[in-house]
């Protein structure tokens, strides 16, 4: 390699101030100018850790060893001011890393900071509105920004600084499919149009390969592997498999041994030319769903043109909903950030008032409903899931909720609830100390154990690792399969396509699209996976890795 | 830039010293203006020492939380008349974050609930009443008396009322003539009804709350990394 | 040109205020009240105040009207008694007293609306902000912080209520543990939330070195203009109030009647455009927009 390595970590290993274990152990990374490397792995395995070595003003004082260098200098050598200025970074909440509460004294605070003269200030922040098409935001309020222009903000806010490398912590993680995309745009622009070197860690995997120059892979604190995404997807190591996006699971489960996916594109190449050997017959995945749509039994849950509007001179969120939710279903309902899927959803359930319309469970209104037994047949679990929490611990967490259902006449067995969500070892713990996966998990044992008979969740595996994704998934499908509802509002297309029975789309206060999974997505453009978008010339049906492998026939080869 | 900060801070004393020295000859009939500067410069020796202080970027961010929480606190309680958390919350955090925070604290609340509830001459007088809430409480937290659950109530009982007198002041210093006890005392009784409200419902919060409030902010006093000093 | 009081330096804004309220507090006569409180209430009601606050309004007038009340209540001075009540004397001088103080407070009162709308959370901001960086800066996260905490707690007491936890049911008992408990969520919540926003802090620099400031307001000729003219005024009326003209003493005795010299009326002009100047810059702002809708 002739190039020098901008960032270098040779041997690190850290632990946090009153850990036993070492969050970080024996860590060896270069990454060179201008270079892409996405970092990834499950929850707790040290990503975030990783990022903040190169910020030292973010990690707490604990043990470190080893030698970080940053443009061939010891970073220790750094002072503060130069390293916020050469290094920027952006977090996961979009909303917390705000401080100011208009945009432009967002980006003055930036300069300000590090003692930029007033006359570069308009200078820099002219540039920057224009590169990222913010002056129609200046002068507005940060209340009034959605999610994908707060977290562009944030962006905004540590660019003007003009960094050399930015670290990115699961900058989207909170975003829609859209908005997510179009940061990761806007990322995308600002390391080839500046070189500035990205690392960034992520979950949403299908989205940010096409992007990177490298994949780290960490577990356990160590990093697993590295490579290029190529590299990554053809190697033999079983763990990867995980982290795959779905096309490269595709690419890896039909056991095609080289070519590059570095977008849509590229890999509709390579699988034209695969496809063309194989030579199968078009199966029709049709025949075989349809069915499940039509029901000869009345829905448990029915609203009738919901009309909906926050305060009397808001803007309406909701008009002419119109939805039955049956026994079993396993219902998405996607939409875009603010488009008032958490409204509907709180509406359904009762803790919202319709201004119109009316929403019926058992041909009762819901309202009608007594608020205690309401919530006993009703489990909601809510966006942020630390809203759900008033103990101390997670062990009096569970507690409180067993001491309501058992208030109630219900039986529960928390030594199973505990068990059957891995909770034993957390038992001691602040609630909201636990990661996002533990936190979502002990929200929905709690609201479990009054065994309700619909489930309303709202964004359940938001930030959530794949592994964590997948144990929840079995839970819900046991929940579904004993005859429980469950509604579920997501921006997550892979893991809906995979797991629920019915897709809705809202769009513009009203219910536009719902069907099952493989009839929703197919045709869409932006709101469908990845293979859909690969495959859909051959297989417009087919929406999983799954899908494709049983049409082409090739069950049982792999 | 220091130097306009020197230019303003220099216009505005000439201004308010001019005020004050052309005012000198009739000080005997305008006490509220001579009580509102002696009110603002009782609180600027807390800034200075906040602009002198090497910034703690967690700090700041704490007790900027605390006091909006503080303010906003009310929201919940808007169906119970007379009874917020307000001053409570001052009295609890000043007692884990200290002092100065706690004149912080205090003070800031009272300049942000009055943003948002509307700003008048009285500003400064709740800005000093909440602020010396949390300083006091904050100075004493480590007596015998606040550790004690009914040594916090009779705390919070006594600045209920002591609260209400400070704000009472702008109103007996500006619009009335002079002060005497007669007129002391009758505005004194017209606020009775409040200020024994807000002791008691200092005394509620601080009997039913005050350990275990204590005990969380001490937590995050461990996780925002800031010392336990002494 | 943009005329109205919101396109003038706050800093000169902010001098004109400190006089205007402190006229209110110096010169007692009748007449000079009276004129302070319409110029007050007419300013008021160009810069929109009036139709926009009107709550805050009848706050003031309450409270104005428990001041006229205290007076004759608690104090006796004066030579001219009414009646008695509860074997108290009530005066005639003690009641234009309670008045005069009545409308005083609400004449301030009505100015520090003005001065709400004029110089904004921004402007105050940036004032209080070159005089104490660190302070501004607590001050503003606060703000930010408030209408964010009274959304979240919306979202807390609908997230709760699947709980069972809600303060606007029950008895007072139950709504007070209530209550507290979503204080209590809201607690942990920014506490939480607040770690990570000293570190985004940190991250861009924030305590790295000397801070610059940026400073959005320019000093313009019109600046100059409304300042050299309030100026003036303000020095007639301390040059006035210096030779103790335009007194009223309420007590011992009522004056017999309201007449003015030649010397008190030269003040009173000084007095009259002091307080005439925002109006006429309002009045110009106020009449170009009728003109263009
Ligand atoms: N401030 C801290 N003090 C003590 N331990 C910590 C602290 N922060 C993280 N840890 C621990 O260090 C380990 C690595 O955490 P880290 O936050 O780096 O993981 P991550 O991969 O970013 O996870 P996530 O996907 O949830 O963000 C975890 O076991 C975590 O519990
Ligand atoms: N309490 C509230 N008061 C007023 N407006 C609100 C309130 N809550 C939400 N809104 C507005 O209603 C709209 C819909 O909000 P909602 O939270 O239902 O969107 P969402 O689809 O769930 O978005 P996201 O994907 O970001 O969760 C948004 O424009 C939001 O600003
Ligand atoms: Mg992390
Ligand atoms: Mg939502």
């Amino acid at each position: 390699m002739d190039q020098m390595a901008q960032l270098e970590l040779k041997n690190i290993n850290y632990t946090y101030p009153g850990q036993q274990h070492a969050a970080l152990t024996e860590i060896n990374l270069s990454v060179k100018e201008g270079e892409f490397v996405v970092v990834c792995g499950q929850t707790g395995s040290g990503k975030s850790s990783l990022l903040k070595l190169m910020k030292p003003e973010l990690l707490p004082a604990g043990e470190l060893t080893g030698n970080i260098t940053f443009a061939e200098k010891q970073l220790s050598s750094y002072k503060h001011i130069e390293l916020s200025q050469n290094i920027g970074m952006v977090m996961q909440n979009p909303e917390s890393q705000i401080v100011m509460d208009r945009v432009m004294e967002e980006l003055i605070f930036s300069m300000e900071n590090v003692g930029i003269s007033p006359l570069q200030m308009r200078k820099r922040i002219a540039e920057i509105a224009q590169f990222f098409n913010l002056e129609p935001l200046l002068t507005k309020s940060i209340i009034e920004l959605s999610g994908g222009q707060r977290q562009m903000i944030n962006l905004a806010a540590v660019m003007v600084l003009q960094p050399k490398v930015l670290l990115l912590d699961e900058p989207t993680a909170q975003l829609d499919p859209v908005a997510a995309r179009e940061f990761l745009q806007l990322v995308r622009r600002v390391n080839e149009e500046f070189g500035i070197t990205v690392l960034m860690a992520e979950h949403r995997l299908e989205d940010v390969w096409p992007l990177a120059d490298q994949i780290c892979l960490m577990e356990n604190g160590e990093i697993k592997a590295y490579g290029t995404p190529d590299q990554l997807i053809h190697s033999d190591q079983a763990e990867i498999e995980l982290y795959l996006p779905p096309v490269g699971k595709l690419f890896r489960k039909l056991g095609m041994s080289e070519g590059s996916l570095l977008s849509i594109k590229d890999a509709k190449l390579r699988f034209a030319s695969w496809h063309a050997d194989l030579q199968i017959k078009l199966l029709a995945i049709n025949s075989k769903q349809n069915s499940s749509m039509l029901r000869q039994e009345p829905p448990i849950l029915t609203c009738k043109d919901i009309y909906f509007q926050y305060g009397k001179k808001a803007n309406p969120i909701l008009q002419h909903v119109t939805l039955d939710i049956h026994a079993g279903d396993f219902l998405t309902i996607f939409g875009a950030n603010g488009s008032g899927k958490s409204t509907l959803l709180q509406i359904l359930c009762g803790l919202l008032k319709e201004q119109s319309g009316e929403v019926l469970f058992e041909g009762k209104a819901v309202k009608r409903i007594e608020e205690t037994l309401r919530y006993t047949r009703f489990g909601y679990l809510s966006q942020n899931p630390v809203l759900h929490f008033t103990e101390e611990t997670v062990e009096k967490e569970l507690n409180s909720a067993a001491e309501r259902a058992l208030k109630l006449n219900i039986k529960v067995d928390l030594a199973q609830t505990i068990d059957e969500f891995e909770l034993s070892e957390l038992l001691q713990q602040h609630p909201y100390d636990l990661s996002g996966g533990e936190k979502q998990k002990l929200a929905l044992g709690c609201i479990l154990m009054m065994k309700p008979s619909i489930l309303f969740l709202d964004e359940p595996t938001k930030g959530l690792d794949p592994r964590s994704k997948e144990i929840l998934s079995q839970r819900l499908n046991k929940e579904q399969s004993s005859g429980k509802a469950i509604v579920m509002v997501s921006h997550d297309i892979e893991f809906a396509a995979a797991h629920a029975n019915r897709c809705a789309m809202l769009f513009d206060g009203r219910i536009v699209a719902d069907a099952e999974p493989a009839g929703f997505f197919s045709g869409n453009y932006f709101y469908t996976t990845a293979i859909n978008r690969l495959v859909r010339d051959w297989y417009p049906n087919a929406i999983t890795d799954k899908d494709v492998v049983e049409l082409c026939g090739l069950e049982n080869t792999n | 830039m220091r130097s306009r900060k020197y230019q303003l801070i220099g216009v505005l004393l000439l201004y308010v010293i001019g005020l004050a020295a052309s005012l000198w000859d009739a000080l005997s009939g305008h006490y509220l203006l001579i009580s509102v500067v002696l009110i603002v410069t009782a609180m600027v020796p807390f800034y200075i020492r906040l602009e002198r202080k090497p910034p703690d970027t967690r700090e700041l961010v704490l007790v900027a939380s605390m006091a909006a929480l503080a303010a906003a606190s009310r929201i919940p309680f808007a169906s119970i008349p007379s009874i917020k958390p307000t001053s409570f919350i001052i009295i609890v955090s000043s007692m884990v974050f200290g002092s100065e925070a706690g004149f912080f604290i205090g003070a800031t609340a009272a300049l942000v609930s009055n943003m948002f509830f509307g700003q008048g001459p009285w500003t400064p007088w709740q800005m000093f009443g909440w602020g010396m809430m949390g300083f006091t409480a904050g100075l004493m937290r480590h007596t015998y008396l606040m550790s004690l659950k009914w040594g916090r109530a009779v705390f919070g009982f006594v600045w209920g009322f002591l609260f209400g007198w400070i704000m009472n002041l702008t109103y007996l210093l500006g619009y009335m003539s002079g002060i005497s006890w007669s007129t002391w005392i009758a505005v004194t009784a017209s606020s009775f009804y409040f200020d024994l409200a807000h002791a008691l419902s200092n005394v509620l919060f601080l009997t039913l709350f005050g350990s275990m409030w204590i005990r969380i902010l001490q937590r995050y006093q461990v996780k925002y990394g800031l010392g336990l000093r002494k | 040109m943009n005329s109205g009081m919101r396109f003038i330096h706050p800093v000169a804004c902010l001098c004109y205020y400190i006089g205007a309220i402190s006229l209110v507090f110096l010169f007692k006569h009748p007449y000079f009240i009276l004129t302070s409180l319409v110029a007050g209430l007419l300013l008021n009601y160009l810069q929109g105040n009036l139709a926009a606050r009107k709550k805050l309004l009848f706050f003031f007038l309450m409270m104005s009207f428990i001041t006229f009340l205290i007076n004759p209540l608690t104090s006796h001075r004066g030579t001219h008694i009414l009646f008695y009540w509860l074997d108290q004397p009530m005066t005639l001088e003690s009641m234009v007293f309670g008045v005069i103080a009545a409308a005083s407070l609400f004449g301030s009162l009505i100015w520090f609306l003005s001065i709400q709308q004029v110089l904004g959370p921004e402007k105050i901001l940036h004032l209080f902000g070159s005089l104490s960086s660190k302070g501004a800066l607590l001050l503003s996260m606060a703000m930010r912080s408030f209408p964010l905490l009274a959304q979240r707690f919306q979202q807390i007491a609908i997230v709760q209520r699947t709980k069972g936890v809600n303060p606007l049911k029950g008895s007072i008992r139950k709504r007070f543990r209530d209550g507290m408990k979503l204080v209590q969520i809201m607690l942990t919540w920014t506490l939480e939330e607040g770690l990570q926003t000293a570190d985004s802090m940190k991250a861009r620099g924030y305590g790295s070195g000397p801070r610059s400031a940026f400073w959005p307001y320019i000093w313009r000729k019109q600046d100059t203009l409304f300042t050299s003219l309030f100026m003036v005024a303000g020095i007639g009326c301390m040059i006035g109030w210096f030779s103790g003209l335009a007194e009223f003493e309420v007590y011992p005795t009522l004056p017999e009647s309201l007449s003015f010299r030649l010397s008190d009326g030269l003040i009173y002009v000084c007095y009259l455009s002091y307080l005439v100047v925002p109006l006429l810059m309002e009045g110009r702002d106020w009449i170009k927009w009728r003109s263009l809708n």
